[in-house]
């Protein structure tokens, strides 16, 4: 078996990379495929939390890179889906701790066993971007709409073009529609642009992600969840699955006052 | 004459005599016949266990005898026990690693203390924070980290808290984590051990 790569990184810190890896791997776990996730950000882990398995590491990636351990012995399996799992971050030691050489490896290694390998980047473009980015075949780059984390996209996008990586594909995170048909937000169509890269994803700004993320629960498990529903779509489009953007409109209302030509 | 080397102390069960571990043995010896010849009839009425506190001081079988002969020679008095001050504190500590690490700050999450004896920390331990201890771990505040006592594989020893909320526990070569579902922990300091080979908790007693 040979499985695909992917890293999830954005540039700027706070936009959803980790919010959006664990919902990723969860709805392709959900889709029965053996995945693993890789929290690239030493020292400042959060994956293992929003998953809910922070209590269960006992190794990390630095203890495989080291040989303190077998790479079986460090992966933790999710305690919802038996075809998914976590290979943490160490929190007690810093992105010098693993360099891409030692990663790309890893990453062969994980990709002859399961079907899709995910990594967590850390924010910034530094080391510890250069660790996650090693050994990747694609990338998927999240963004805010907001000028700066665009900015820094378009500059990560750059990077991960430089290194081999392209067709990079676009996440846009926590879009508020109310605002974006007011002209207050970013417009979508405006970001593709910009960027000139394929759309993966739109995803709603959600207060359900707050609740899973402290519940480590992924949002993609709770089915009122807008957001939710948005990373579920992402997750078959990985899988090669035709699926439609979520509609913008805000509701049924509008959509049939445009259907009649009320608006 | 100095009076700095004994110390009577009364309690339920008899008289305390706490003999200080800083002064010669033979000074003490002459400062507690002083003392009891000082003290006159005060101990005749009744037979009254004593029991010596020694603190660190080790005592020789003949040291132990002549303790016992100076009370004998008062009518009444005997000598019950010998303590000493390390065999009451920790039961778990071997000799090699008698010294402990005191620490007095809080553990945040990504730092990581380890220590070849004891460790004992006046301050809390936050989640992601992780304590490696060959010998016992004590934390004077809440632990929400990652403890490992008796990393060497010293599966007598402990780790207590006044609030015991760990993410995990070890304890030589065993491990447990915490519930998924966190149940509401008591407010009582807690201490962590072996029991049938599985890490149990119980509250700290005494």
């Amino acid at each position: 078996m040979d499985g695909k790569s992917y890293v999830i990184t954005s540039g700027k810190g706070g936009v959803g990379k980790t919010t959006t890896v664990a919902n990723i791997g969860t709805g392709l776990a959900k889709l029965g495929r053996k995945v693993v996730l890789i929290d690239a950000d030493i020292g400042l882990r959060n994956l293992d939390v929003v998953l809910g398995l922070e209590n269960r590491i006992v190794y990390d990636i630095v203890d495989v890179v080291e040989g303190n351990c077998r790479l079986e012995q460090a992966l933790i399996r999710d305690k919802r889906y038996s075809s998914l799992h976590l290979l943490p971050a160490a929190q007690t030691r810093d992105k010098t701790a693993v360099n891409p050489n030692q990663m790309k490896d890893l990453m062969a290694e994980l990709k002859s066993d399961f079907d899709y390998v995910i990594v967590d980047s850390p924010a910034g473009i530094e080391r510890g971007f250069k660790n996650a980015i090693s050994g990747v075949d694609e990338a998927v780059v999240v963004t805010t709409p907001e000028v700066s984390a665009v900015r820094d996209a378009d500059r990560i996008i750059g990077m991960l073009e430089a290194e081999g990586i392209s067709g990079a594909q676009l996440v846009i995170n926590r879009v508020r529609i109310d605002m974006v048909k007011r002209g207050d937000m970013m417009n979508i169509e405006d970001m593709v642009e910009v960027l000139a890269i394929d759309q993966l994803g739109v995803i709603p700004e959600d207060e359900e992600i707050v609740v899973s993320t402290n519940r480590g629960k992924p949002a993609i498990l709770v089915d009122k969840s807008k957001a939710g529903q948005a990373f579920w779509n992402v997750a078959r489009r990985i899988e090669g699955e035709e699926v439609p953007m979520l509609p913008l409109e805000s509701g049924f209302l509008d959509k049939f006052k445009e259907f009649i030509g009320l608006k | 004459m100095t009076n700095k080397g004994v110390a009577f102390k009364g309690d339920l069960n008899g008289v305390i005599v706490n003999l200080s571990d800083q002064i010669e043995f033979d000074l003490l010896m002459q400062e507690l016949k002083n003392k009891l010849s000082e003290a006159g009839n005060f101990f005749d009425e009744d037979i009254i266990n004593i029991k010596i506190e020694l603190g660190t001081r080790k005592l020789t079988t003949q040291q132990k005898q002549e303790i016992v002969n100076i009370f004998k020679s008062k009518s009444g008095l005997s000598v019950l026990e010998f303590i000493n001050q390390d065999d009451r504190f920790s039961r778990s500590q071997d000799e090699n690693n008698e010294n402990a690490l005191f620490l007095k700050q809080n553990l945040r999450s990504g730092q990581s203390i380890s220590h070849e004896g004891n460790i004992v920390i006046q301050g809390s331990v936050n989640p992601g924070a992780e304590v490696i201890a060959e010998g016992d771990i004590v934390i004077m505040g809440k632990f929400k980290g990652i403890a490992h006592a008796g990393a060497k594989g010293n599966v007598d020893a402990t780790i207590s808290a006044f609030r015991l909320e760990p993410t995990q526990l070890r304890i030589a070569h065993y491990i447990s984590r915490a519930p998924d579902n966190p149940l509401s922990t008591p407010d009582n300091p807690e201490i962590a051990f072996i029991k049938d080979k599985h890490i149990v908790i119980d509250y700290l007693k005494r």
